[in-house]
């Protein structure tokens, strides 16, 4: 190991029995490793094998990262009306806790305070006696889409595949919280998690985010503790985690373990400087945008999918092709998609649905008719219900690559 | 009160025991680099940025070395790096401007079309 200046004593100590680098860069390629944040065996642990990177209850996903773990769903595997656990996406700031879930559920609790008149520590049991619902809740990266912009935003070069629509069965937030009694203070949450910090320091948190009350208290923000009626995968928040649906998946903090009420804006780790943050006026691509003039990103933009058929499909003339796939817009719903199979001359309307409820995405489909041989790309653009449409090339340019939701383009070669 | 905080020394013993199970590692050139293409620079890179997390959100980034010198002051001040005596701190630059940089971009282009029509100038 190289010099190192003055780390703090437990830091050192970490570092010298529990630095996963010592452990992982000495792992040949071959040998089957321990995945850190499962703790199941893996083929490889490090990252220029990230192909051969396999994650243990996961299928059809491209890891960006293994350590944090960030991966994201391929959109022909995004089909699902409904997200299954498989082929959900996963994103991390931190590390995955590791814990024998039988032995930890029973001693979990979830505490309530700040801004409340009755602060509360409820376990499991407590919090499942409140009023239980089941909702097909969407959620996305706020950086699904960074790796389109130019210069790049800085993070995981996520593409189309960082949005993932299950089932979810909790709570409602706003019951626990009205239980809780808010006062008139409160304006803000702050969620907080079990997720170690990269760092190994046990004194910081890679993450707490919280939204402002109005959205938390809304009917389909959960606490929740299943996801399409398994308890939660370990990746995805086990034993609980909050569900915000519509704003950026940082705000569904998981492995939940309290609930601050703030009487300001949150200002945990990742809330404040540029994260989850974009200019409050556009900006030209590279600008330097000053802290003060970033603001914090709500509710996510329109945007779809097309999940069905597989980019680069080889189709044969004469048959009409099923194109299909989902559209969201945040706190908005979808009034409409439209595909175009000549880069936007003319736009078929597609059947849309409605959600199965709200803040669920919406799922569309056509049949296109090809009239001639040829090499084809599908572009899939959805209106929301206040008439905002997404662009065609990248929106405008932010320092860290969020909230692109340009249309979705795929190929097919008619034949 | 954190995981680690908890089971902190679970967490010290059982790599404790992990490092002194496996003591027939082999090295292998491709994972000791994970993936970093050679150049000055790059064992001190390795050393210093890959304890925390992996060399892929390094891979995944290209930046000027203005903004590599922020992140890595970011990373002190927030999230636990060490100081860095300035020559060191040179190395991971030029290393990082260099092949972290922003000329040879990737292309994250999915199709067969390029879509790079620069604005009107």
């Amino acid at each position: 190991m190289s010099k190192r200046i003055k780390p703090n004593a437990s830091r050192r100590a970490f570092l010298k029995y529990g630095g996963l680098t010592t452990l992982t860069a000495a792992i040949d390629v071959t040998l089957p490793a321990l995945n850190p944040l499962t703790s199941e065996w893996v083929t490889s642990a490090n990252a220029d094998s990230l192909d051969k990177f396999s994650i243990p209850g996961k299928n059809g996903l491209r890891v960006l990262n293994n350590r944090p773990l960030n991966a994201e769903t391929l959109p022909h595997f995004l089909d699902d009306k409904i997200t299954p656990n498989d082929r959900h996406f996963v994103r991390n700031n931190g590390l995955v806790p590791s814990f024998e879930p039988d032995r930890e559920t029973k001693g979990w609790t979830l505490k309530i305070d700040g801004e409340v008149h009755n602060p509360l520590i409820l376990n499991l049991e407590q919090l499942k006696r409140f009023k239980q619902f089941t909702y097909s809740l969407q959620i996305e990266c706020g950086g699904n889409g960074r790796a389109g912009y130019d210069p790049p935003g800085k993070g995981n070069q996520w593409t189309y595949g960082a949005v993932g629509c299950s089932s979810y069965t909790g709570v409602r937030l706003g019951d626990v919280l009205r239980s809780a009694g808010l006062k008139d203070s409160a304006v803000y949450t702050g969620y907080y998690g079990s997720d170690p910090h990269l760092s190994g320091d046990p004194l910081k948190i890679p993450i707490s985010r919280g939204t402002p009350i109005s959205k938390a208290i809304d009917d389909h923000t959960l606490i929740v503790w299943e996801m399409n009626g398994r308890p939660l995968p370990i990746l995805h928040g086990f034993p609980l985690r909050v569900v915000t649906p519509g704003w950026p998946g940082s705000t569904s903090i998981k492995w939940l373990k309290r609930i601050t009420i703030r009487d300001r804006e949150h200002d945990g780790p990742k809330m404040t400087g540029y994260s989850y943050r974009v200019p409050r006026y556009p900006v030209p691509p590279g600008a330097h945008v000053p802290k003060e003039d970033m603001r914090i990103i709500e509710s996510m933009p329109v945007k779809s999918l097309i999940t069905f058929p597989k980019s680069r499909l080889n189709w044969k003339l004469g048959i009409p092709l099923m194109v299909r796939g989902h559209a969201w817009a945040g706190d908005r719903s979808v009034s409409s998609v439209y595909v175009s199979i000549d880069f936007g001359a003319n736009w078929i309307e597609t059947s849309i649905a409605a959600p199965v409820n709200t803040f669920a995405w919406q799922n569309w489909s056509t049949l296109i008719d090809f009239r001639k041989k040829g090499y084809y790309e599908v572009w899939a653009r959805a209106i929301d219900s206040a008439g905002v449409t997404q662009p065609m090339v990248v929106p405008g340019w932010n320092p860290k690559g969020y909230l692109n939701n340009a249309m979705h383009r795929i190929a097919i070669t008619v034949l | 009160m954190s995981y680690l905080q908890k089971n902190g020394s679970l967490s010290v013993g059982f790599f404790l025991a992990l490092c002194i199970c496996w003591p027939t590692w082999v090295f292998s050139d491709d994972s000791h680099y994970q993936g970093l293409a050679p150049g000055k620079g790059r064992q001190q890179v390795l050393d210093n940025c890959t304890t925390c997390h992996s060399t892929a959100i390094i891979l995944q980034n290209h930046m000027t070395r203005k903004q590599w010198d922020e992140t890595l002051t970011w990373m002190q001040k927030k999230e636990g790096l060490w100081s860095l005596e300035p020559d060191l701190r040179e190395k991971i630059l030029d290393y990082l401007s260099t092949h972290q940089g922003t000329k040879n971009l990737p292309s994250h282009n999915l199709l067969g079309h390029k879509y790079t029509y620069r604005p009107n100038p």
